[in-house]
């Protein structure tokens, strides 16, 4: 595996690939498997209010089915991430580990190298689509056959990968143009929901142009899992041809620019004077970042949990515009589908602020909890890499350090409960819906312990553990807790494997208002994760990096 | 003079095959001392267990009368640190780190923050993933000596860094010492430490092999002595010699070659007994000196590191 740059890429892929090819086989054979009759038939009757989800197209077919629920738009995002992450990883994340210099002091040259990598990723995204293609065959056998056949799952599989390889070249083209690979997938990542949210804009209004601007609607154009649908197959090289483009405009600019910056950087600080670099040291005097830990640590995730916060804002906006027009329609079907009124077991559905509520706080306290977890792996990261080493030379304690860090954290999660909280009472002033401010803020604050328990989990294995295994970990607990949740009025499970779950801890306090005891029993337990971890640092040894 | 640094049978394990193993001395206050050995000797992992960073399995270390690992954070008040390998957030610029580091470690002057970048020649502007190697070493070395500490610790502090910048950093040190304040050095530069320190310690494999004055391991160095002598010799006349450390017989029977550490008074006398017709003296260079230290040992030790 280390004869060439592409087979060592591909070695590098092996854990992601393996892992999404293998999590969309055990996903599809899964879901189509249980795509019975019974189960398309109730799920017919939310088409019509998931109309911007997509186009139910043969929606009565296993096949049209599952397009419908999943190709449209659930894996087209889902399946994007990894292939952002690596794009914006794939030269920049080497130059940030100082390991470019070493490869290109090899013979190889840099469009060479550049080609060999994005070819190692486009190769594990066939595999990935080989794989979706097997879970699409194995659960077709289980359902009974007859709607799909291999060479429909393969084509629908390469579908999906030629769009997500596409957000994977636009990551690579804005890590030229970035001075990092965070910011290069935080601004792709930011153009795939814009993407999504033109192609959903164009499906409600009917056929509007935002939506020829999406690379998403040209996806669209190919279900190949649907026999009967007018495929137009040229529609494929839109991504195609747009991922091909990003890839020149990245050859280009990487075969010019110099290693270890951006494109655009390179002539702006070559034009730096003397002065102007010592002025930088007055400018740094008064910047209130370098002031304390948790002042940087804020700063530091400044960015990135803007964008968290304007997402959580447009999903609740989003959905204050919606709900008027869908209340009576989702009450009437939620009486009359039986599994769906089983999931919402202990929900209103008859008004609009309960529609809107059941909407924003099924999905909400999980983005919460997410960024919590994304801010909170910055802690074992850091220790990893060795970014602690002069922090601790200094005369800080580490108790100090590790406290300050946990609270900025938990400050900028505090901030998305307030965010989320201000942005339904605005909007629904604005859209004159009646709320229960009482209640709102309940639902709103009571996402704040479960991001607590997400965040005491990470710092209290970190040290102890390398990075990987508390990603696994911390994951593993939050993906498990937000099933155990969602399936809990369709599968019985024990009272306490429930009482495990934070999302099930948190409850339904847009309705019911605050369950004092779960409330102080997350934040106790966030608490004493929290203690746990000051207690096992005192001891640890700092990593090297 | 009172010690700044103490440490005593101080062993840090890691394992089965790296680390220090009862690592005793003494650094008194005022001093430059020099801390030699092969890459993976044990040096970083002595600096690192005085920074608190690391907790030493058995023996203790102290700095100014504290204990490195229970009052660590007090130590870290009195000392400069400056690591072997050092990473920051990459996108943070130089200013940035060197303000935010002075404000954690408080009671830094910007005057003399500005007269150490002056003097090093490093530009603040840039961020940390645009510095070159030599660059990110002058600004660990600007954190280190930025609040004036009373002692300061530098993993080999002159990595990366170029003739000049060299030069300017043992002039600091001179000023440091002139100052009255402590420096505890690695090094692989031997005339480095030959114009710096004081006293040098040499580790190798995790142990200390020797501890002294500079000026005492030069005289302690082995000369290699050729006596040619009228008739055919015998290695025996010299076995009984005190400074003899090793006798053979040279390119021919009347030959001998001696290895000496100290004087040749003895060797010249029993020469003169035996009719010798000429001596001829090879001085090693303070660089093999080191090197008959660094060579490892043929039984290693448990601990290497």
């Amino acid at each position: 595996m280390f004869h060439s740059i592409l087979s060592k890429s591909l070695r590098d892929y092996r854990v992601p690939m393996l892992a999404w090819g293998f999590g969309l086989l055990v996903f599809m054979a899964t879901f189509v498997a249980m795509a019975t009759p019974a189960e398309v038939m109730a799920y017919i009757s939310l088409v019509k209010i998931l109309s911007f989800w997509g186009d139910p197209y043969a929606i009565n077919t296993p096949e049209g089915y599952i397009t419908f629920r999943w190709m449209e738009t659930g894996w087209p995002i889902l399946l994007s991430i990894w292939p952002i992450l690596a794009g914006a990883r794939l030269v920049r994340g080497e130059e940030e580990r100082g390991t470019m210099d070493v490869l290109l002091a090899t013979s190889q040259a840099r469009t060479r190298l550049l080609l060999e990598k994005v070819g190692a990723l486009f190769l594990a995204l066939l595999v990935i689509a080989v794989l979706f293609a097997l879970g699409v065959v194995a659960g077709e056998a289980a359902l009974g056959g007859g709607h799909v056949d291999v060479v429909r799952a393969l084509l629908a599989g390469l579908n999906l990968v030629l769009l997500a390889f596409f957000f994977g070249m636009v990551a690579l083209l804005l890590s030229q143009l970035t001075t990092g690979r965070r910011a290069a997938a935080g601004w792709t990542s930011g153009l795939l929901i814009l993407f999504v949210f033109l192609n959903m804009a164009g499906r409600e209004l009917n056929g509007a142009w935002v939506q020829y601007l999406s690379p998403v609607y040209y996806y669209n154009l190919n279900r190949p899992l649907l026999a009967g649908f007018p495929d137009q197959p040229l529609a494929s090289l839109v991504p195609l041809g747009l991922a091909v483009l990003c890839l020149v405009g990245s050859a280009l600019l990487f075969a010019r620019r110099d290693i270890g910056r951006s494109a655009i950087e390179s002539r702006r600080e070559a034009a730096g004077s003397r002065q102007q670099a010592l002025r930088s040291l007055s400018r740094a005097e008064r910047e209130v970042s370098t002031r304390s830990v948790s002042l940087q640590t804020l700063f530091a995730d400044g960015w990135g949990s803007f964008w968290w916060l304007l997402g959580i804002v447009a999903f609740c906006a989003l959905w204050q515009f919606l709900t008027p027009g869908l209340q009576k329609f989702f009450n009437q079907v939620v009486q009359q589908t039986p599994w769906l009124a089983r999931y919402l077991f202990d929900t209103p559905t008859n008004t609009n602020t309960a529609v809107l509520g059941t909407i924003v706080f099924a999905f909400v306290p999980a983005l919460v909890v997410i960024l919590a977890l994304t801010l909170a792996l910055k802690w074992p990261s850091d220790l990893e890499n060795g970014r602690l080493e002069l922090i601790f030379s200094t005369p800080q304690s580490r108790p100090r350090v590790l406290l300050e860090r946990f609270g900025a954290n938990a400050l900028i999660v505090l901030l998305a409960s307030v965010v989320t909280w201000l942005t339904l009472t605005i909007g629904a002033q604005l859209a004159n819906l009646s709320i229960n401010q009482g209640r709102l803020l309940a639902a709103s604050f009571s996402m704040f312990p479960p991001a607590l328990v997400a965040m005491g989990l990470v710092y209290a294995v970190s040290g102890r553990l390398r990075y990987g295994a508390v990603l696994g970990i911390a994951t593993t607990y939050l993906v498990l807790s937000y099933l155990q949740e969602s399936l809990e009025g369709n599968i019985q499970f024990p009272g306490w494997v429930m009482s495990l779950s934070v999302f099930h801890l948190y409850g339904n306090p847009i309705f019911f208002g605050i369950d004092w005891t779960n409330f102080l029993g997350m934040t106790a337990v966030g608490l004493a994760l929290l203690v746990i971890s000051l207690l096992q640092f005192r001891y640890v040894d700092i990593e090297l990096g | 003079m009172p010690a700044i640094i103490q440490t005593h049978q101080l062993t840090k394990s890691y394992g089965k095959s790296r680390g220090i193993l009862e690592v005793t001395f003494d650094i008194q206050e005022g001093e430059v001392f020099g801390f030699l050995g092969p890459n993976g000797a044990g040096k970083t992992t002595t600096m690192r267990t005085l920074m608190g960073l690391l907790r030493g399995n058995l023996g203790n270390a102290t700095i100014g009368g504290l204990d490195c690992w229970k009052e660590s954070t007090e130590v870290k008040k009195l000392v400069g640190y400056l690591p072997g390998e050092f990473s920051v957030d990459p996108g943070l610029r130089g200013a940035q780190i060197i303000e935010y580091l002075g404000h954690l470690r408080g009671g830094v002057d910007q005057a003399y923050v500005r007269s150490l970048v002056e003097r090093l020649g490093l530009d603040p502007s840039k961020r940390f993933r645009a510095y070159s190697h030599g660059n990110k070493q002058k600004l660990g070395l600007v954190q280190a000596f930025m609040h004036q500490p009373r002692l300061l610790i530098l993993d080999e502090p002159t990595s990366g860094l170029d003739p000049l910048n060299q030069q300017e950093f043992y002039k600091m040190v001179a000023e440091i010492h002139a100052g009255g304040r402590t420096v505890f050095l690695s090094s692989h530069i031997l005339p480095e430490v030959e114009q710096t320190c004081d006293r040098i310690a040499i580790i190798r494999e995790g142990r200390l092999v020797t501890i002294d004055h500079v000026s005492a391991l030069k005289a302690i160095r082995q000369r290699d002595v050729e006596i040619a002598f009228a008739a055919p010799a015998s290695v025996e006349w010299f076995k009984q010699a005190a400074d003899v450390t090793n006798v053979a017989q040279g390119a021919d029977e009347r030959t001998l070659q001696l290895v000496v550490q100290g004087d040749l008074a003895e060797i010249i006398q029993i020469a003169g007994q035996h009719g010798a017709t000429n001596i001829a003296t090879h001085e090693p260079s303070l660089e093999e000196a080191f090197l008959r230290f660094y060579e490892p040992q043929q039984e290693s030790s448990a601990l290497a590191g």
